[in-house]
């Protein structure tokens, strides 16, 4: 006795990694007015567990199997699925099923069964109540994973043992707190990310006065100087936009480090220009070269913030949307402030010259930690 | 990348959201559309496991059947690594959870369930409601030296290893122990003790084997000790039992050992079990296999799956997935960091330290090298990530 208890504790004891995929069915609801077309996807070996679906024991379900026991798999599904409107009353609308029909689709862990059926409303659907109990009694592990979507809104909802029914209300939209919040990271990320501002900032300084042989004099037209601006701003912009884009979808890769050690090399490179004027004319080009690279390092931001596919393109909309309102935001302080300044000794003297020293420094520090991993400023704290 | 390994991704990308693939209707009746795991219909488990379901439902309350058959679904979880049979015995067993005095055995199970689950506090209140009774409880006290091993709480485990001494032999009391050890500062000892113990051919059950050996492989391969865990792996390998645990581990030491062929060798190519498809992935990735793109995307897709139904409990490996395959340190890292909240076991701690340091996250990196100097954790797989830290390369 002893030895066999011992026994089942092994068989218990050692850790599990999951490793198949657990059971879940797919609710797809598609709602215009009145009516809702449904489709149902509910695994094989689900069915297989509930209802015994392989006739003659060999193993192996096949389409004469499945397709002999539809009316039983459609009354044991829709005796544990219910969706209703809801009426601004509180009293719930009855929707009526129309007939549906069986299909096959293959999902990653093998054959679901395709239910497609239809539902004929009472009264148009503004609030939608979906109650599901499916297998819950069998497998408490399963989930049913529903999506339910109209012209305007896509919502997700995973129903579990202990959240068996969801009410949608299309009145209001959760796209939009996506966008909220995404947006919000977006302005935090350029305004934290001290390096993104420095480089913007470094190549903005010269834009208010220009470098003569008997050294820096001051800019007389203001016109000139937005002009400027506008075209540095706009190439970093479009830069970073495309490189934010590719990197999100994985489509180009770069390590971490890479694009760390760059983007601190962008601004050692543009605060020695602030010094030795190598490429004035040309600072648009230098934001549209480096923008490329700052764009993986928001990209490597925003994929830490953890994305679904289901908000993605939300996501990656108002991310980048909110790095350029921060972006605008800087250089609407900066440009007026620099502008009415630019005639005054410690612009050129302080700000300019002895300012991009300082930012040469700092910059030259990050490039040491990050390409070569030397602590400069004590991150080991 | 391949340009072809880009397109896959994209198009998975776009398929695994909101879209689902084509459904059709089969053109031939007998068109198999499912094949069903072996373990259901044609072995001695299925024949056992028919019988109690049809005796179980003449007669719901009949705790014996409802057990018995509660402990083949958890043995199937196990060997299977299919989580959908620890869900048939959960079902199976809540009828008793319920119950004012549940059974002794009720509570193990759910211990072992929840443990499965991740819900190591709850495990751990059905074991302290055990021990509170029977302090030498044999599975109680192994169970709970597993979860305070995968928590990092070695001492914890050794403790109630040595509980297991009062009733049950010293074999197992020294496999116990040998893991949260070997990870607190004594492994040199445990692997001589356990090493001794198993040079000795005493009778052991095939499970026991198994663990014992895969144990001290994992403990030599700490070491350093390269030629001697390959031949403890070997051992384990050759008693015959499919065990999961064992068959990731050896995947992962033999990646570590630069051996790609071996690791694809070992794994099956249409395995359905993610944690295993990832290690041959990682494999062909230093093979640079034709079959990398196709495993890459399955992967993703499998991944995308979970993290909708809201599943954490596959954090570390996609942790590895978006740092070695994905080359994204930043989600990488964000995983790891989660999945280490909960577990800690090597490869956890492994791929936390790798993502941070990938991710230039250097606080993090020192976080990490502090506990495990705290816990005087020995291994020389930490020591090349901290000293070689430019290479972010593939190993483990």
């Amino acid at each position: 006795m002893k030895f066999n208890s011992v026994l089942l504790v092994l068989i218990l004891v050692s850790p599990i990694a999951w490793s198949h995929k657990s059971s879940d069915s797919f609710i797809n609801l598609t709602v215009a007015n009145d009516h809702i077309t449904g489709r149902w996807d509910i695994a094989l070996r689900d069915l297989e567990y509930a209802l015994a679906l392989d006739a003659d024991a060999d193993g192996a379900i096949t389409w004469a199997e499945l397709r002999e026991r539809y009316q039983d798999i459609e009354n044991y599904a829709f005796s544990r699925l219910q969706v209703n409107t809801r009426l601004p009353v509180n009293n719930t609308g009855e929707c009526v099923r129309l007939i549906g029909q069986l299909q096959v689709d293959h999902h990653s862990d093998g054959a679901y069964a395709v239910i497609n059926f239809n539902l004929q409303c009472s009264s148009p659907i503004d609030q939608l109540v979906v109650a599901y109990q499916l297998l819950f009694d069998l497998d408490p592990t399963h989930r049913g994973l529903v999506q339910i979507s109209n012209d305007d809104n896509t919502e997700f909802v995973v129903l579990s043992p202990d959240n068996q029914q969801a009410e949608i209300d299309f009145s209001v939209s959760n796209q939009w707190q996506t966008f909220r919040q995404f947006l919000t990271e977006g302005v935090w990320h350029i305004w934290m990310g001290y390096d993104h501002i420095l480089f913007l900032l470094c190549l903005l300084l010269p834009t208010v006065v220009r470098k003569t042989p008997t050294g820096w004099v001051q800019n007389d037209r203001f016109n000139n100087t937005l002009w400027q601006v506008g075209k540095i701003v706009t190439a970093f912009t479009i830069a970073h936009s495309i490189t934010l884009v590719l990197g999100v979808l994985q489509v180009v890769s770069l390590p971490s480090r890479l694009v760390e050690s760059a983007i601190a090399f962008s601004v050692i490179l543009v605060a020695v220009n602030n010094l030795y004027a190598f490429f004035s004319e040309r600072a648009w080009f230098v934001a549209f070269g480096f923008g490329l690279i700052h764009g993986f390092g928001f990209a490597s931001v925003l994929s830490g913030l953890g994305l679904s596919t289901a908000n993605l393109g939300t996501a990656l909309l108002s991310f980048n949307l909110g790095v350029e309102l921060g972006q605008l935001a800087i250089v609407s302080v900066f440009l007026p402030v620099a502008y009415y300044f630019r005639s005054y000794w410690f612009y050129k003297r302080v700000v300019l010259h002895a300012g991009s020293h300082a930012i040469i420094l700092l910059a030259m520090g990050w490039f040491l930690q990050r390409a070569f991993d030397v602590s400069v400023f004590n991150a080991w704290g | 990348m391949h340009i072809t390994h880009i397109l896959l991704l994209l198009l998975t990308l776009t398929m695994t959201g909101v879209t689902y693939g084509k459904p059709f209707i089969p053109i031939d009746d007998d068109q198999v559309l499912q094949r069903l795991p072996e373990q259901l219909f044609k072995s001695t488990t299925s024949t056992k496991i028919k019988t109690l379901r049809a005796q179980l439902k003449s007669n719901p309350q009949d705790w014996s059947s409802a057990s018995q058959l509660a402990q083949h679904y958890i043995d199937l979880a196990q060997t299977q690594a299919d989580p959908r049979y620890m869900g048939y015995a959960q079902a199976l067993l809540n009828p008793w959870w319920k119950s004012a005095k549940p059974p002794m055995q009720a509570l193990i199970m759910r211990a072992v369930i929840r443990q499965n689950a991740h819900d190591f506090s709850g495990a751990i209140e059905d074991l302290e409601q055990i021990l509170s009774v029977q302090p030498g409880h044999i599975q109680a006290n192994l169970i709970k030296a597993t979860i305070a091993t995968v928590q990092g709480d070695y001492q914890t485990a050794v403790q109630h290893c040595q509980q297991l001494m009062r009733r049950s032999s010293i074999i197992l009391t020294l496999i116990c122990q040998s893991t949260p050890a070997s990870l607190s500062g004594n492994a040199e000892t445990s692997y001589r003790l356990l090493h001794q113990v198993l040079s000795v051919s005493t009778p052991m059950p095939d499970k026991e084997k198994v663990w014992a050996w895969t144990s001290l492989a994992e403990i030599a391969w700490r070491l350093g000790q390269y030629k001697a865990a390959d031949e403890h792996f070997q051992t384990a390998m050759q008693v015959g039992v499919k065990d999961m645990y064992l068959h990731r581990v050896y995947a992962d030491y033999l990646l570590q050992q630069q051996r790609p062929n071996d690791v694809i060798q070992l794994i099956d190519a249409d395995t359905q079990i993610d944690s295993l498809l990832l290690r041959l992935a990682l494999a062909e990735q230093i093979t640079d296999s034709v079959q990398l793109p196709k495993h890459i995307a399955k992967l993703q897709e499998r991944f995308e799956a979970n993290r909708k139904r809201g599943s954490t409990l596959h954090q570390g490996d996609e942790a590895r997935f978006n740092l070695h395959l994905l080359n994204q340190p930043q989600t990488a890292l964000r995983l790891a960091r989660q999945n280490w909240q909960v577990q800690r076991e090597s490869t956890d701690t492994y791929i936390f330290l790798q993502s941070a340091i990938a991710a230039n996250d250097f606080k993090t990196v020192a976080d990490i090298e502090h506990w495990l100097t705290r816990q005087g954790t020995e291994d020389v797989l930490i020591k090349q990530m901290l000293t070689t830290r430019e290479d972010n390369g593939h190993e483990i």
